[in-house]
C-alpha cells in the first residue's frame, strides 16, 4: 500500500511538472492542487475514485452534550463517534475556495477538523460509528461537492458506487492497530481540543488552528 | 425708515434668550469679543459682561451710542425713550455674564446700530453700580455664501482643471473660477485665502479669514481668457494632513473679492458646510495614531474571535465594528493587516472562526452567530476594556472567498426573514465587503440585496479564477447582484493567498505577480477609507473610492510598481437621486434605452445582453458576443453592451435624449462602466489604457466634448494571464468613469446643461484609442 501511495505522488508531481511547463510565461505559485485535479475535470472524478485514504488512528468518543453534524443536509445530532486520523494524498486535502471532494467512512460524510495539506494527515470526526463499523465502511473521496448540500440519498448513492468499485473497508489488523483509547468529553470544543492534539502529532504545520481550537482551555 | 418698533422686536429677543452667567471686578462688555462690529442677521450674536463676581446684571440697549453723564459718570448710551433694559441674572464664579442672542433674519434690520451698556448692582462701587463701556453692533445682510467648487489639479486637456475633495500631503493645492459661470469673479482682483474648515454656523460667528498656507494667502487677479488663466497655485504641499484617527485635514478655499479680510457678501467659497472645501490626507498606508490591542478569546465551540482595538479606548467613544469572516482552508487569526490598522485609526475589528468547509450555509452562520455573541458578551474580553465602545449600529461585515460569499448570504438570510439575530439588525450593517467571493448558492441566496455591497478581486487568484468555465469561481455575481451603492476594487497580479497574511503561498497564477506584501500594502490604503466612507461618512475617503487609480492614490501605495494595476468601480445607489440614462436592464433592443432615449451607432458588432460569458473559456468565438464577461451566471439578469472600434477615425454610439429628461444642472457627474474586452485583437494589438470621448450636445446645438483621459487613466486592458482556453488575457474589467458636468461648460457661457439633447460616446483615431472592443454599462448622472 505504502508504493501505491507513492506512485501516486509521483503521477501528481508529474502532472504538476506537466501543468508548469504548459505555462512557461506564466509564474504558477501555489495552485498544485488545481492545476493537478482541476473539479470540473472528467479525469478526476477517476483520481478520487482510485484515491487511498488510509486509517492511522482511531478512537471511539462520546459526548455528555448532544452536537449537530452539519456535514449532511439531514444534519444528525449525536452523542458519539468515532475520532480518526486518516493518510490521503495532499493534494487532494489542499483547501479550495470552490467544490472540494466530499470524504467519506462508510454511509457517513467525515468533518475535516483540519486541512491537512500539506501532510496529507486528515483528523476527521465520524458521527454516530463506532469500531465496529468502521471495519465494514469503506473510506473514499467521493464526488466534489458541499458537505451540507450532501443528501442521504447521494451518500447511498456514492457508498454504492464506492462498494461496486470494491474499495475495501480498513482491514481489521489496521484497525486494531490505529485503535486508540476512547475518549469521553463533555461538548464539541473539548473534542475539538482532544483533535487538536492529533492535528499536532500528525500535521504539526498547521500551527494556527491548533492555537486557534486551545484559546481558552 | 428702520423703526424702533423693530429695534424693540429685537430687544425681546435680547430678552428671552439663553441667559447663562458669572463675574470678576471691572466691568466690561463685549460683543462677539469686540467692543464695535458689524453682524449679519440671520446670525447669533454672544454678549459678555464680565465684572465682579456673583453680581447682578443687567444690560441696557438703546439707538442712541450717548455719551450720557449720569450718576457722575459719563455713560456711553443715549437713554432715550427707546431704550430698554434687559433684566440679567448673576455673574458666575469668573465674573462673567454671558447671552447668546439670536438675531432675526429681518432684513428690515440692516443698517441699524444698537448700542449697549452692561450694568452691575455692586455694593462696593461708590454709586453702587458698576457700567461698563459702551458696545455697538450694527447689522449688516446675512452673507450671500456663493459656493462653489474651487480646489483641485490642473489637466493638461479640457476641462483643463478637476475639482477634488481630498489631496494627499505634499501635494500642491490649486484653485480655478470659471469667470464665465462666475461672471461676479471675473476682472477682479481678490485674495485666496485657505484656512482651517468651519461649518456654515461658524463662519457666520467668525468670518475672520486667516490664511494657514506656508506663504499666507495669494493675490490674484482673474482676468485670463479662460480657466486655465483663472487657475492659480494656492499652496505648494505645504498643508499638514494628519488628523488622528480621521482621514484627512479639512480646509476651506475663499475668494476674498473685497478684500476686506474676511468672508463677506460677494465672496466665493468652497465649504461653508459640514463638509470642508478640501481635505489634505497624510499617507493612509501607515499606521493611525493609536497603539493596538489584540486578543484571542474563545466565547465556545465555533466562537473563537481574535478581537484588535485602540490600547486607549477607555478614553474614545462608542467605534464602529468591522467583522472579518475567513475563507477555506484559512484560519481567523489571519487578518493581521487588516485588524492592526483599521484597529489604529479607531475601529474594533473583530476575526472569527468561521466554518467554511461545510459550506456557505454554515459559514453564514458562523459570520451571524459571532457577530452577536461578540456584541452580547463583548464585556468578557480584556476585563472588560470594550464595554461602552461597541458601536453595534455601525457594522461593516468583510468576508474572504467562501466567508465572502458568507457574508453576502448571512445579510440575505436576514433580509428574506431566515435568521434572526438577536443582538443587531438589518439596518446596523452599513457595509459588506467581499473578498474573491465564490457563487455557490447562487442569484437568489448569494445576494447583498440592498446593502452597500463592496468587492475585492484578485486578477492572478488561483483558486476562485473568475475562469468562464465555472460559475463558482466568478465573483462579480455578487457585484452585479447589489441593487444599491456597489464598487469594486480589481488587483492585476495578486492571487487568493495575498489577500490574507496566514503565511504559504499565494495562490497565484500569471505574469508580473504581485506577492503579499505588496498587496497588503494596498489593502491598507484602501480599506481604510473603504470603512472610514461606509461607518463614519469620511468626506475624503470617497476620492479614495472614485477617482481612478491613475489619478489619485494612497502616498504610500506602490504606484510606481510596474505590475500594479488597480481598477475600481463606483456605482450609486437608487437613493442618491441618481438619474439612470441606460442600464440595459429594460428596453432590451439595442435602439433604446433603458430610460427611453433613441439610441443610434456606427460602432460595429454592437450587442446588448447579459453580461456572461456564454461558453467555458475565454478563448475568442466569434459566436460568444459577450466572451470574457463574468458579471452574471445564466440565472443573473445583469445586462450591458459589447461593440467594436475598427480603426476608423471616428463613430460614434449616441443617445438622443428626451426633452423632459434634459435638464441635467442638478446633477454632478455622468458616470459609466467600461472596459476593454479580452483577447480580442482589437483589444491585443495595443495593450494599454484606452480612451475615448464623451460629447454633449445642448438644444441650440452646443457642443461639449471630453476625453475619458483627461484625468488619468482610462480603461485598462484585462490581466494578461492565460489558461482558461487559448490566448492570452483574463476577465473583462469594468472600472467607473465618472465626467464632472461641470467641466462642459468650462469656458462656454452659451453651452446649457439645463436643456441636454444628445449624449455621443464618440471612439476612433480622431477621438483616442485608434481600434478596440469595448463593454459598457451603468449610464447614469449622479448626485455627487
Amino acid at each position: 500500500m505504502k508504493n501505491s501511495i507513492l506512485l501516486g505522488s509521483v503521477a501528481c508531481l508529474g502532472a504538476i511538472a506537466l501543468a508548469i511547463t504548459a505555462s512557461q510565461s506564466q509564474a504558477t505559485i501555489g495552485e498544485d492542487a488545481f492545476a493537478a485535479h482541476p473539479v470540473n475535470d472528467p479525469a478526476f472524478a477517476e483520481v478520487l475514485a482510485t484515491a487511498d485514504v488510509q486509517l492511522v488512528h482511531a478512537a471511539p468518543f462520546e459526548l455528555v452534550e448532544p452536537a449537530t453534524h452539519y456535514w449532511r443536509t439531514d444534519q444528525p445530532t449525536y452523542t458519539k463517534g468515532l475520532l480518526l486520523v486518516v493518510q490521503v494524498d495532499p493534494t487532494l486535502a489542499q483547501p479550495r475556495q470552490t467544490l472540494e471532494p466530499v470524504l467519506y467512512v462508510g454511509g457517513q460524510t467525515a468533518e475535516r477538523v483540519n486541512f491537512g495539506y500539506p501532510s496529507g494527515q486528515l483528523v476527521l470526526i465520524v458521527p454516530n460509528m463506532d469500531l465496529e463499523g468502521l471495519a465494514s465502511a469503506p473510506m473514499f473521496f467521493g464526488t466534489p461537492a458541499l458537505p451540507e448540500q450532501v443528501t442521504p440519498e447521494v451518500i447511498a448513492a456514492e457508498l454504492g458506487r464506492t462498494l461496486a468499485n470494491g474499495t475495501p473497508p480498513p482491514s481489521a489488523e489496521r484497525i486494531s492497530l490505529a485503535t486508540a483509547e476512547p475518549l469521553t468529553v463533555l461538548d464539541m470544543g473539548d473534542l475539538y481540543f482532544e483533535a487538536s492534539h492529533l492535528i499536532e502529532k500528525y500535521s504539526s504545520s498547521e500551527t494556527d488552528l491548533i492555537r486557534g481550537l486551545r484559546v481558552g482551555r | 425708515m428702520r423703526s424702533l418698533a423693530h429695534r424693540g422686536h429685537l430687544l425681546s429677543g435680547l430678552l428671552f434668550a439663553t441667559v447663562a452667567s458669572s463675574l470678576s471686578s471691572a466691568s466690561d462688555l463685549k460683543l462677539d469679543g469686540q467692543a464695535t462690529l458689524n453682524k449679519p442677521i440671520g446670525t447669533t450674536l454672544s454678549v459678555e459682561l464680565k465684572g465682579g463676581v456673583s453680581l447682578p446684571a443687567l444690560l441696557a440697549v438703546d439707538s442712541s451710542p450717548g455719551p450720557v453723564s449720569l450718576f457722575g459718570e459719563s455713560l456711553d448710551l443715549g437713554f432715550t425713550p427707546s431704550m430698554f433694559i434687559l433684566p440679567g441674572g448673576l455673574t458666575d464664579g469668573a465674573g462673567t455674564f454671558a447671552l447668546s442672542v439670536p438675531i432675526p433674519s429681518d432684513v428690515s434690520f440692516i443698517g441699524a446700530t444698537l448700542y449697549m451698556l452692561g450694568v452691575l448692582i455692586d455694593p462696593s462701587d461708590p454709586n453702587g453700580l458698576d457700567f461698563s463701556s459702551g458696545a455697538s453692533v450694527t447689522f449688516t445682510a446675512a452673507p450671500v455664501a456663493v459656493k462653489a467648487q474651487l480646489a483641485g489639479n490642473p489637466l493638461a486637456q479640457r476641462p483643463h482643471f478637476e475639482y477634488v475633495k481630498a489631496f494627499n500631503m505634499g501635494s500642491p493645492v490649486s484653485v480655478a473660477i470659471d469667470t464665465l459661470q462666475y461672471p461676479t469673479v471675473a476682472g477682479k482682483s481678490a485674495d485666496i485665502y485657505v484656512v482651517n474648515a468651519m461649518d456654515a454656523a461658524a463662519w457666520d460667528l467668525n468670518p475672520v479669514l486667516v490664511d494657514v498656507t506656508n506663504d499666507g494667502a495669494n493675490s490674484v487677479t482673474f482676468n485670463g481668457p479662460d480657466l486655465s488663466a483663472n487657475t492659480f497655485v494656492v499652496d505648494n504641499g505645504s498643508l499638514p494632513g494628519f488628523n488622528g484617527e480621521i482621514i484627512g485635514v479639512g480646509y476651506d478655499v475663499v475668494i476674498d473679492l473685497d478684500g476686506d479680510g474676511k468672508f463677506s457678501s460677494g465672496d466665493v467659497i468652497d465649504g461653508y458646510s459640514k463638509e470642508a472645501g478640501l481635505y489634505v490626507v497624510h499617507d493612509i498606508t501607515t499606521p493611525g495614531p493609536y497603539a493596538v490591542t489584540e486578543a484571542i478569546h474563545n466565547f465556545g465551540t465555533w466562537l473563537g474571535q481574535d478581537v484588535y482595538w485602540p490600547t486607549n479606548i477607555a478614553s474614545l467613544g462608542k467605534l464602529p465594528l468591522v467583522v472579518i469572516s475567513h475563507g477555506n482552508g484559512h484560519n481567523y487569526q489571519w487578518y493581521d493587516h487588516i485588524g492592526k490598522h483599521l484597529a489604529s485609526y479607531g475601529f474594533i475589528v473583530m476575526s472569527h472562526q468561521n466554518n467554511t468547509v461545510p459550506g456557505i450555509e454554515t459559514s453564514s452562520t458562523t459570520t451571524l452567530t459571532n457577530t452577536d455573541e461578540f456584541i452580547k458578551d463583548h464585556g468578557q474580553i480584556a476585563g472588560g476594556a470594550l464595554i461602552g465602545h461597541v458601536a453595534s449600529s455601525r457594522i461593516a461585515w468583510i468576508g474572504h472567498s467562501r466567508g465572502g460569499e458568507g457574508v453576502a448570504r448571512a445579510y440575505d438570510r436576514i433580509v428574506d426573514g431566515t435568521y434572526t439575530p438577536s443582538y443587531f439588525g438589518a439596518s446596523d450593517i452599513k457595509l459588506i465587503s467581499s473578498i474573491a467571493p465564490t457563487d455557490f448558492l447562487g442569484t437568489n441566496s448569494a445576494n447583498p440585496h440592498g446593502m452597500n455591497y463592496h468587492l475585492w478581486v484578485g486578477q492572478a487568484d488561483a483558486d476562485v479564477t473568475g475562469c468562464a468555465n465555472n460559475d463558482i469561481a466568478q465573483s462579480y455575481h455578487l457585484l452585479d447582484r447589489a441593487e444599491n451603492q456597489s464598487q469594486s476594487i480589481s488587483l492585476h497580479g495578486v492571487g487568493h493567498g495575498d489577500f490574507h497574511d496566514g503565511g504559504g503561498s499565494s495562490v497565484a497564477t500569471g505574469p508580473n505577480l504581485v506577492g503579499r506584501a505588496t498587496t497588503h500594502t494596498i489593502i491598507r490604503g484602501y480599506v481604510l477609507p473603504l470603512v472610514a466612507y461606509h461607518l463614519r461618512k469620511s468626506a475624503p475617503s470617497r476620492d479614495f473610492l472614485t477617482r481612478q487609480w491613475e489619478s489619485f492614490h494612497p502616498i504610500g501605495a506602490p504606484f510606481a510598481n510596474p505590475s500594479v494595476n488597480v481598477d475600481l468601480q463606483f456605482t450609486e445607489g437608487a437613493e442618491s437621486g441618481k438619474y439612470v440614462i441606460d442600464d440595459f436592464q429594460t428596453n432590451t433592443t439595442t435602439n433604446l434605452a433603458s430610460s427611453g432615449a433613441a439610441v443610434t451607432f456606427n460602432v460595429s458588432d454592437l450587442s446588448e445582453g447579459i453580461l456572461n460569458d456564454s461558453n467555458s473559456a475565454f478563448t475568442l468565438s466569434a459566436t460568444d458576443k459577450f466572451n470574457g464577461f463574468t458579471q452574471a451566471r445564466p440565472s443573473d439578469t445583469t445586462r450591458g453592451i459589447v461593440f467594436e472600434v475598427i480603426g476608423t477615425p471616428s463613430v460614434n454610439l449616441t443617445y438622443d435624449i428626451q426633452p423632459a429628461n434634459g435638464d441635467w444642472s442638478s446633477f454632478a457627474n455622468l458616470s459609466f462602466r467600461a472596459c476593454q474586452a479580452t483577447r480580442d485583437a482589437l483589444t491585443t494589438a495595443f495593450l494599454g489604457d484606452a480612451t475615448f470621448e464623451v460629447e454633449l450636445l445642448d438644444g441650440s446645438g452646443n457642443s461639449s466634448l471630453i476625453s475619458i483621459g483627461a484625468f488619468g487613466g482610462g480603461l485598462e486592458e484585462p490581466y494578461q494571464r492565460s489558461s482558461c482556453g487559448t490566448g492570452q488575457g483574463w476577465g473583462n474589467e469594468f472600472e467607473t468613469i465618472r465626467l464632472p458636468l461641470s467641466g462642459f461648460t468650462v469656458d462656454d457661457a452659451n453651452f446649457d446643461l439645463a436643456d441636454i439633447d444628445k449624449l455621443i460616446f464618440r471612439f476612433g483615431s480622431t477621438h483616442g484609442s485608434v481600434q478596440g472592443r469595448f463593454g459598457m454599462d451603468d449610464l447614469e448622472l449622479t448626485t455627487d
